[in-house]
């Protein structure tokens, strides 16, 4: 690996300011699992890592009856699957963080890291999509929300500019009678990228018999984390059955738009979207009635 | 006296095809390891006494060797699969600052090849201060490449218009034919046949320690640490290639973390460390990526075997055919077992060819050509059963002449509860769908040739020195169990020194022969030096030296254990001090030929395919256990090993560009640790054979009973490694489609 600055800003807008000086040759480092490791395969290039954890803000992990739970970037996944108001109220999070490679990787690896490094595959990004949560971005102009279906703009892209960085996201508070789940397909059972990943969250009627409204995610079937707006759509005041969370699933399965790869056919792919779906949804359900 | 011999079977590699040969030993009719039931340590369940060392990190690998000055040695390999090296310009990397010896081409006969063959091959090295600067050095290493046309798919390179491997030869081998009785005439008379096509894939070694080599000379004289199966084996290779007598060379591997076969000789990186180090006048430690290892260290070869086999109403085989070919890249062969797997058939032919291919050359791999032919046949078995409408385990154990392995069969039938197992394959309801399968074995496993040297000092300590290497196997502990059960002491009494070419020689740690070539040498060493303080130490007792045994810490007249004087106070007598006694392999403690089945369950989850392991029960005989718990490590590493090659490991050669695609442990999947299964065990003691080894067995019939566990599970048959998800897939939309 070669040689490259390090800064540690202690502020938003210390960081804002390096960034905005070095541009494209900055990186930012929050756990690292994935940009040390392609510094060192020579994957990307930086000049300057600006390591953002001394910044308060990024730290922060609060929830509000009103505002919801904010989640700052460098929170690590194991302080989020050991939070008890996470556990209780975001479980399609926790089902997320606590897949996240290994148990060391968990460690380190933070949720807007998954997000910023917008690996189509990010098992974080689905449940987050689901869960109707946004992307708080610092930058030289100050702060401005994106959801973060609209964040990641192609393979290892997302629309960051020069001087901006993700500094938190915004999930709102779980409505009465709603749930969200999130599942993968791997060959093994950890330590795998997902073949597909698959997230639904559903909110039903007071008797639970009916859809409200939903939504559904899905990874690794797209150039980026894919928002399925019509599957979860057509849920809406549709009856709790299998007819209707079948039709979802093949409203998902027609929207994917997987390649393949050593890690997965096309047509496996395809296939694991309308399984996953389903099993998201039912998921979802569960929850949804549980709570 | 002409000495008595005996003949015995043993597995060597020819061509890089496994072989079985009889050869002569000395027979001096001794009668063994004699009553097991009265020992204290051999057979029992003893932990690994140099655990703790390796978990605390105290233990010293090759790669934790630190030398004064050390420099670090990285070699620069061909970036095309196919290619002339032109031009070479090494004058920016030399003049990089911290860059201590650059080794080109020219520099050094018979070492790099200008015509690379494979993506991969050695064609420059540097040594620098530090592995960052080396790497930065290789970069600037400017190379000229002429592009040549390759070929790294089996089936492309057997293609009449296929890129040639070798200008001076064809990519495909003349067939090897082995038959037996009249083939023909077999099927002519068999009631069903069944035909198919079974499909292996390349699996590398995937050691947890890379390959390496620290080097260091002083003046004429080279020390080596390496991560080595054989330390004697890189001594004579450095020596002869550096033009030394033996003397000079010393190799060093107190641990090392795996071979699997793969880790013979000095092989080129530890030749390019030792010139390395020469060049620069400093020690330089070369260790190799996890990518070089999966491209360039060796790998098990594919297997594409086409297969008929033919049977009575009854059940009893009759003809059996089989074509195969494979590559072992561009070195080396990629045979199987030349005849029916196991199975007594009395009508075969089979037919072997091997294809050359651009990329890195097979190796020797735990048990060399055997899980390919186990899964070629025992999935053939199961589906010749099928059609027979006989009980698998029923077709297996009428033609199956071991009568080991029909012992065993009932064994692991009777632990995993055979008879719970799905009648119809893929019955039941529910997505997720469980079932069993079978899978046999057969090994060598015998030892030969290795001297060791025991001493017992005045102060009663005992040391063991002995030149053989501990691969992770447990080739220490069971040297301080069988000295310990001589002397009547505790294993951590005995100091053991291994893996050091300074002490008595013994053979490379491969073909599962070490715990059958040290643990004979052991014995008689031990044996021989308790006389010698026996000898001393009868007549204070007033007794014949034949008379005394040494047990419990103690030595004592074995008619009369109230004569007896602790083992400090027997040693104490050595009026000439220590005894230094140097002894040998000898016949008697050891055999050849073991005989192993393996039972397994599955659960299939039939709407994404995806196959979670759930028990594994492995039979084994290796005739006298000396330590159960590393004999059950072995069982277990081999049994995981096979999972991952039936369900996982694969390398992917990207056949545009000619390069390894998953040349990493992210996406070059290997077992973890969620995807291990119960495995239970057993050994079928046969003590009064000897010491045989264990080693190879439990990888060879792990995949075929897994692919036949899936079957019974949910009616796929999946005829090729690795059996993936989406091959499942595939194999049950058949199925259904021929239902349908």
């Amino acid at each position: 690996m070669y040689d490259f600055d390090y800064a540690s800003p202690r502020s938003v807008r210390e960081a804002v300011s390096l960034l905005e000086r070095r541009g494209d040759d900055a990186r930012v480092l929050s756990g690292g699992t994935d940009l040390i490791v392609q510094l060192r395969e020579g994957r990307r290039k930086a000049g300057l890592v600006v390591d953002i954890k001394e910044i308060p803000e990024v730290n922060d992990l609060s929830y509000g009856p009103r505002q919801g739970l904010r989640l700052g970037a460098a929170v690590p996944c194991y302080k989020i699957y050991g939070n008890e108001t996470v556990q209780k109220l975001y479980p399609g999070l926790i089902d997320a963080v606590s897949l996240v490679g290994g148990i060391q990787i968990q460690g380190r690896a933070t949720v807007g890291g998954n997000l910023c490094n917008a690996s189509p595959a990010a098992d974080t990004i689905p449940p987050l999509i689901v869960l109707g949560a946004a992307c708080v971005i610092a930058g030289p102009q100050g702060t401005r929300t994106v959801p973060v279906e609209d964040f990641c703009i192609a393979p290892g892209r997302t629309v960051l500019q020069r001087g901006e960085f993700l500094l938190s996201l915004r999930i709102p508070p779980p409505l009465k009678n709603s749930g969200a789940f999130y599942l993968r397909f791997i060959p093994r059972n950890e330590m795998d990228i997902a073949v597909v990943g698959a997230g639904a969250s559903v909110v039903l009627g007071k008797r639970r018999t009916v859809f409200v409204s939903a939504r559904v995610a899905l990874g690794a079937v797209a150039p980026t984390p894919l928002f399925v707006r019509e599957a979860g759509d057509a849920l809406a005041e549709k009856p709790v059955s299998d007819e209707s969370i079948q039709q979802a699933a093949e409203i998902a399965r027609a929207a994917a738009r997987p390649i393949s790869d050593m890690r997965g056919t096309a047509d496996h792919r395809r296939h694991l979207v309308g399984v996953l779906t389903r099993r998201a949804l039912e998921g979802a359900i569960r929850r949804a009635k549980e709570s | 006296m002409q000495q008595k011999m005996k003949k015995v079977k043993v597995t060597i590699q020819e061509r890089g095809e496994p072989k079985e040969i009889e050869i002569e030993v000395p027979d001096d009719g001794q009668v063994g390891w004699g009553d097991v039931t009265q020992m204290k340590h051999i057979g029992q369940h003893i932990p690994r006494l140099d655990g703790v060392a390796k978990v605390t990190g105290k233990a010293k690998y090759t790669y934790d060797i630190n030398l004064p000055g050390l420099l670090y040695g990285k070699i620069l390999r061909s970036a095309h699969p196919r290619a002339r090296v032109v031009k070479i310009d090494a004058s920016k990397a030399m003049a990089r600052p911290g860059v201590k010896a650059v080794l080109l081409p020219d520099d050094v006969k018979g070492l790099f090849n200008k015509e690379c063959r494979y993506a991969g091959q050695e064609v420059a090295a540097v040594a620098a201060t530090s592995p960052d600067i080396a790497e930065d050095a290789l970069a600037l290493i400017d190379v000229q490449y002429e592009k040549l046309p390759f070929v790294v798919d089996v089936d492309d390179a057997m293609k009449p218009d296929a890129a040639q491997v070798y200008g001076d030869r064809k990519n495909v081998s003349d067939p090897r034919v082995r038959e037996q009785g009249d083939v023909a005439a077999g099927f002519a008379t068999a009631d069903v046949v069944v035909e198919a096509t079974y499909r292996c894939q390349v699996q590398t070694h995937v050691a947890l320690e890379t390959h390496g080599t620290v080097a260091r000379w002083d003046g004429d004289k080279l020390t080596v640490w390496a991560s080595t199966q054989g330390v004697f084996s890189v001594r004579d290779e450095l020596a002869k290639y550096f033009n030394l007598p033996a003397t000079q060379v010393r190799v060093i591997t107190e641990y090392m973390g795996g071979g699997f076969g793969a880790k013979f000789g000095a092989r080129p990186e530890g030749i390019i460390a030792a010139l390395l180090a020469k060049k620069a006048g400093a020690p330089v430690k070369l260790m190799l990526s996890r990518k070089e290892e999966h491209l360039t260290t060796g790998n098990r070869p594919s297997s594409i075997q086409q297969v008929k086999i033919g049977a009575k109403k009854d059940g009893t085989l009759v003809a059996y055919q089989r074509s195969n070919y494979g590559t072992g890249g561009v070195a080396g062969g990629a045979g199987i077992p030349a005849g029916p797997y196991i199975y007594a058939v009395p009508n075969f032919r089979v037919e072997q060819r091997d294809v050359s291919t651009n990329a890195g050359a097979q190796a020797a791999q735990r048990a060399p050509g055997h899980p390919q032919a186990s899964f070629g046949m025992e999935s053939v078995m199961d589906e010749l059963a099928e059609k027979l409408g006989i009980d698998p385990l029923e077709l297996r154990k009428k033609n199956d002449p071991n009568k080991t392995r029909q012992k065993e069969y009932d064994i692991a039938a009777q632990k995993i509860g055979w008879e719970r197992r799905n009648k119809t394959p893929g019955a039941g309801s529910g997505t997720k769908k469980r079932g069993m399968g079978i899978g046999s074995c057969t090994w060598g496993g015998g030892g030969s040739g290795t001297k060791a040297q025991v001493t017992i000092n005045n102060d009663g300590s005992v040391e063991v020195k002995c030149g053989t290497q501990d691969i992770g196997t447990g080739t220490k502990t069971i040297i301080a169990i069988i000295t310990a059960e001589e002397f009547g002491l505790s294993p951590q009494d005995i100091q053991v020194r291994i893996g050091d070419t300074d002490f008595p020689p013994s053979g490379g740690s491969g073909g599962s022969t070490t715990a059958a070539s040290v643990s004979p040498a052991i014995k008689s060493t031990t044996m021989l030096a308790k006389q010698k303080l026996f000898e001393v130490v009868a007549p204070k007792l007033g007794a014949q030296p034949a008379d005394l045994v040494a047990r419990d810490g103690k030595v004592f007249v074995k008619s009369d254990p109230s004569k007896s004087v602790a083992w400090k106070q027997a040693t104490a007598q050595l009026a000439d001090g220590p005894i230094t006694i140097q002894g040998e392999w000898v016949a008697g403690y050891s055999d050849t030929g073991v005989a192993g089945t393996q039972f397994v369950e599955v659960e299939v989850d039939t709407e994404t395919g995806h196959v979670q392991m759930l028990k594994v029960v492995a039979v084994h005989d290796c005739g006298l256990v000396i330590d159960r718990l590393t004999a059950e490590s072995q069982v277990n590493g081999g049994v995981l090993m096979g999972v991952g090659y039936a369900l996982y490991e694969d390398r992917i050669l990207d056949s545009p560009t000619g390069h390894m695609v998953n040349a990493n442990l992210e996406d070059y999947k290997v077992v973890g640790a969620m995807e291990v299964p119960e495995i239970e065990a057993i050994f079928y003691d046969e003590p009064h054979r000897g010491v045989i080894g264990l080693g190879e067995p439990p990888v060879i019939p792990t995949a075929g009973a897994i692919a036949n566990a899936i079957y019974n599970a949910c009616g796929a048959r999946v005829r090729e490694l690795p059996i993936t998800p989406d091959k499942v897939l595939t194999a049950l939309a058949q199925t259904q489609r021929k239902e349908g």
